[in-house]
């Protein structure tokens, strides 16, 4: 039977990774790093959370709740919604026999600590605000993916990292943060639109046209004057002749009152500056050379006040300040939502960015109490992780009794069963078919390379994902509320030659051949097979149905690595449960 | 010049805002559609009605110009010797008084197929604003993603059962957006080369692979029965959809080398002619809607050149399309739209572009039109003798998918949720609803 060698997957991700492969750059970044504050309690304040989820839940007659989940379930959820992968089998087996009362506490702390936490959040976050797609030209993702890497990493205060998102300044190959403001290029109805739906939940998009459809209070005219925030905000791509390499400037300019002309007018805008950001789509540059600019427009917090402009402070600087500051609700709120929908597959206001009069949260006092407690501990994120993470509602089984509907998701009686992103549906298969050793090396390599294909503003990490990605369909910024599952990604896994190498018994870190030398019995194969891909023992039935398969393969080599292929394209596989 | 009867002269969007108000069905149907959508909602005029064609087009093909492409050579030459046409000149078509430009030498052949637009007019001069808009027919915004035209024509005409995809896109297309990943295109790299994961690899035979999906399908089971249905149905959809387009002999379609010699020619040699006999293959197994890409239009440098290059794929590849369409009794019922994202600009080597480039020019640009109930052999709409400005008819982007809608028999005012947001087919952009362009089925 023709079997190719070296698996083909390998050399199509050593050439993919050699064209991207970049140097390390540092993180931006601006400004020192609040001390994490003391000890905050996550036991209590989870108690409290429980509390008000099962108020809703004794309102609802004869509601049945899920089984708490047993550990081989809480460690795969919360391996996966941490790390973004599986546990692997040594972890698994560890936990599984752990006496510890406290373990799954001393767990969520060593996942919290590790790289791979922050590597999957700077990825999931940076995937939430500007997209997934490695073709966005104007982000430097591999800088972006590198300060947001850096902010989890020291698990920064979340008010903090989104001052600087908002505020960051200079080039972009030498400031990380600046990801999101290059990715709206010149367009302040993107700046508006984006920094209000991710920092406070709010579509004012809606009302870029004519006042918002569904909460009255904002009209067109308030999405003018907060898109008026960033109008002072110019954009730069630089490129030229000699040097191919792209990178791009966003400066800020504070507003100067200009004699003669009445209003505020931008100083020193235009010529060699770069582009302002404006609401208009269609740009004529040669409105912008020198020529007498109209009076700028007053920029308003979102129904708030409007801002008198200060000489010498640009209105970015103005907008972060009130956006992350303590007494904006929405921004904790917003945030607070977003981590609870992300662990538990509901938000508390769902959709998640859509906070408005018409979409009133299903649990109110949740989700100011969620909201509170971030603010209380200086938006301190690892102890929302924590929290939630300790909430008797997380630990519940997604399982249900048979026979019983699933009841409404925003209860949170039964936990969530989410869909798996790209990167955690690959991450997950590196690690069950030990292809993840290849790919570590892979980008050990790239880390080494030279600076020569550094400016192709693409992080090795996503080069690999992106082979994948053109099978999956992964909108950006589309919520995703059930599996997702393309003809082509199912030809994909069927017949890929990637996919298929790396389930051969051939690949050179197949946990096959290890599990065949080692283990004596079909049973204990079957046994180690499946903690090692689904992270769990199989039922007596499961166990059957295996040994019967192996046992009438063509030859056992084929049977396995049809089972492997097999449990590695389960629902159970494919998604967070 | 306006070779259709019935042109307006300046048509003006005050024709279309004096329809009468009515309170939509849908409004009293759904309740999660707010009031103040209802109370705008536009009902068409009665004339709109018995406007001829109505779903007439039982399929679409979509030939899409990637980069922005050029006007004045192709469907909107101006007069020989004019500045603006740089090296191009206008040659005669099979329609007296329509000329193109001298890079359609076949085209021209079709012309009586043929109905071209050229007056239409948009704001986007970014490439992927341009195509959101173009494809969509809704501007860009962040927290909506619009279906394209391809998935949403597809997802009303379509037919869920179908062994092949019902949308199909050779080089890649603007997706489903909120209609889901079922609607989504099947997108063909390359239209020359087999598809894509097709094909089991030489160790994985029909009977092994079956032995893995049976073996799958045991161990769904528990996991499965303990989640709800819900939550698992599209991944396992998913295997099925994906085998069963494996194992239907109608994915043969998709292999332009079964073709005689004589289509190969009549097509032309280049891939985008192959796209175009593929497209054609899928439509006969009952695929809805192909789109056939030919990038390489954003031309800001050396126009001439390019367009000569990418002409030579598209003119036999276009024409050879009609023309076979209509040989095989085809054309009738398929719709055919020539699109760009934008078109370029009047002047040539100047506003920063290169030696013999144009820049990017959304205020006035061409759409073409074949098949599906459009007459052809016409031109709707112009622009002043230097290409500046739209002169007579101006036609926006709602009006053409509108259009799309009346030939493809699509209630354009249908109403589908985006979350909780109500979306029409068509925008109702600012208060106005957009008519189909009547001059197209008239």
């Amino acid at each position: 039977m023709a079997r190719r060698s070296p698996p083909s997957w390998i050399a199509a991700l050593a050439f993919s990774v050699a064209v991207l492969a970049v140097a390390s750059v540092a993180a931006g970044g601006r400004g020192p790093v609040a001390a994490a504050a003391g000890p905050k309690d996550a036991k209590a304040a989870a108690a409290k959370v429980d509390e008000l989820v099962v108020g809703r839940i004794k309102a609802v007659k004869d509601l049945v709740v899920a089984p708490p989940a047993d550990d081989a379930e809480y460690l795969r959820r919360v391996t996966m919604d941490l790390q973004g992968t599986i546990p692997t089998y040594e972890e698994t087996v560890a936990f599984l026999q752990d006496t510890a009362p406290d373990k799954r506490a001393v767990l969520v702390d060593r996942l919290l600590a590790s790289p791979r936490h922050a590597d999957w959040f700077a990825m999931w976050y940076g995937n939430l605000l500007v997209g997934s797609s490695i073709r966005n030209r104007n982000v430097d993702r591999r800088a972006f993916n590198d300060w947001l890497r850096e902010q989890f990493r020291k698990n920064r205060p979340y008010d903090e990292m989104v001052y600087d998102l908002v505020t960051a300044s200079g080039n972009s190959e030498q400031n990380g943060a600046l990801g999101l403001m290059t990715s709206f290029e010149t367009s302040a109805a993107d700046a508006a639109g984006k920094t209000s739906r991710y920092f406070l939940g709010v579509q004012i998009q809606c009302a870029q046209c004519h006042d918002h459809p569904y909460d009255k209070r904002i009209k067109q005219t308030d999405f003018q004057s907060y898109a008026a925030f960033f109008f002072t905000t110019t954009y730069r791509r630089n490129m030229s002749p000699n040097n191919p390499e792209v990178s791009f400037d966003v400066n800020s300019y504070a507003l100067e009152p200009v004699k003669g002309r009445g209003g505020n007018e931008m100083m020193a805008m235009g010529r060699g500056r770069g582009i302002p950001l404006m609401l208009e789509p269609v740009r004529r540059p040669a409105d912008l050379r020198g020529r007498a600019q109209p009076p700028m427009p007053d920029a308003k917090f979102l129904l708030g006040k409007t801002v008198k402009d200060v000489p010498g402070l640009d209105r970015r600087t103005v907008l972060a300040k009130w956006m992350t500051s303590k007494s904006n609700e929405w921004f904790a709120e917003a945030f607070a939502n977003r981590m609870w929908a992300y662990f538990m597959g509901r938000g508390v206001v769902h959709p998640v960015d859509d906070f408005s009069t018409s979409n009133k949260p299903s649990n109110p006092e949740l989700l100011k109490f969620l909201g509170d407690e971030l603010a209380r501990g200086d938006f301190d994120v690892n102890h929302l992780i924590r929290t939630i993470v300790s909430t008797d509602a997380y630990q519940r089984s997604s399982k249900m009794p048979r026979g019983l509907e699933r009841p409404d998701p925003s209860l949170w009686a039964v936990a969530a069963v989410k869909p798996l992103s790209v990167e955690q549906s690959f991450d997950a298969l590196f690690r069950a078919t030990g292809a993840e050793a290849e790919v570590a090396r892979r980008l050990a390599m790239a880390e080494r390379a030279d600076g020569a294909a550094r400016r192709q503003l693409v992080d090795p990490r996503m080069a690999i994902y992106q082979l994948f990605r053109r099978s999956f369909d992964d909108d950006e910024g589309a919520e995703e509320e059930t599996f997702t599952g393309t003809i082509p990604r199912g030809l994909l896994m069927m017949n890929g030659d990637q996919i298929n190498a790396m389930m051969s018994m051939r690949s050179p870190d197949s946990p096959l051949k290890k599990i065949l030398a080692e283990s004596r019995s079909d049973r204990e194969r079957v046994r180690r097979l499946y903690l090692t891909v689904l992270s769990r023992d199989p039922s007596a039935g499961e166990l059957n149905n295996a040994l019967t398969h192996v046992h009438t393969s063509r030859t056992e080599t084929e049977g396995y690595e049809d089972l492997l292929w097999a449990l590695c394209n389960t629902t159970e596989f494919m998604s967070n449960h | 010049m306006s070779r259709s009867p019935r042109t307006r002269a300046s048509a003006s969007r005050r024709d279309v805002l004096g329809w009468g108000l009515a309170l939509g069905a849908a409004a009293l149907v759904d309740p999660r559609l707010p009031f103040a959508v209802a109370k705008d909602e536009k009902k068409p005029k009665a004339d709109e009605e018995v406007l001829p064609g109505k779903g007439r087009a039982k399929r679409l093909v979509l030939l899409y110009m990637a980069g922005g492409a050029t006007q004045f050579e192709t469907w909107a030459p101006k007069k020989k010797g004019s500045p603006n046409m740089g090296e191009a000149e206008p040659i005669n078509t099979s329609v007296e008084g329509i000329e193109v430009g001298s890079y359609f030498p076949n085209v021209a052949k079709t012309m009586d197929d043929i109905a071209i637009v050229r007056s239409v007019t948009t704001r986007e001069g970014n490439h992927d604003r341009g195509r959101y808009l173009m494809h969509t027919g809704y501007i860009p915004n962040p927290t909506v993603q619009h279906p394209g035209v391809g998935s949403y024509v597809a997802s009303e005409i379509g037919d869920t059962n179908s062994v092949l995809p019902n949308f199909v896109s050779i080089g890649g297309s603007q997706g489903a957006g909120f209609l889901g990943v079922e609607w989504d295109p099947f997108v063909v790299q390359n239209p020359a080369a087999p598809v894509e994961n097709l094909q089991p690899p030489p160790n994985i035979d029909k009977r092994r692979r079956d032995t893995r999906l049976s073996l799958l399908d045991r161990l769904n089971r528990e996991f499965e029965s303990d989640r709800g249905d819900d939550a698992v149905a599209p991944h396992r959809n998913m295997f099925d959809r994906a085998k069963k387009l494996m194992d239907t002999s109608k994915n043969r379609a998709f292999d332009v080398t079964e073709e005689p010699e004589s289509i190969l020619k009549l097509y032309g040699e280049s891939t985008f002619g192959k796209g175009c006999i593929v497209a054609r293959r899928l439509l006969e197994q009952g695929v809805k809607v192909v789109e056939v890409v030919l990038g390489g239009w954003d031309t800001h440098n050396n126009e001439h050149a390019a367009v000569k290059a990418l002409s030579e794929a598209l003119d036999p590849g276009m024409s050879g399309l009609l023309k076979d369409l209509r040989d095989r009794g085809l054309l009738d019922e398929t719709l055919v739209m020539w699109f760009s994202e934008f078109g370029r600009t009047p002047r040539v080597g100047e506003g920063g572009n290169g030696p013999g480039g144009r820049g990017h020019y959304p205020q006035a640009f061409s759409v073409a039109f074949a098949g599906g109930g459009v007459r052809g052999g016409r031109v709707i709409g112009a622009t002043d003798p230097d290409g500046v400005a739209c002169t007579e008819r101006p036609v926006a982007v709602q009006e053409l998918h509108a259009s799309i809608c009346h030939a493809t028999g699509i209630d354009q005012d249908r109403i589908r949720f985006a979350g909780r947001r109500p979306v029409r087919i068509v925008d109702q952009f600012e208060g106005t609803r957009f008519s189909p362009v009547r001059e197209l089925f008239v």
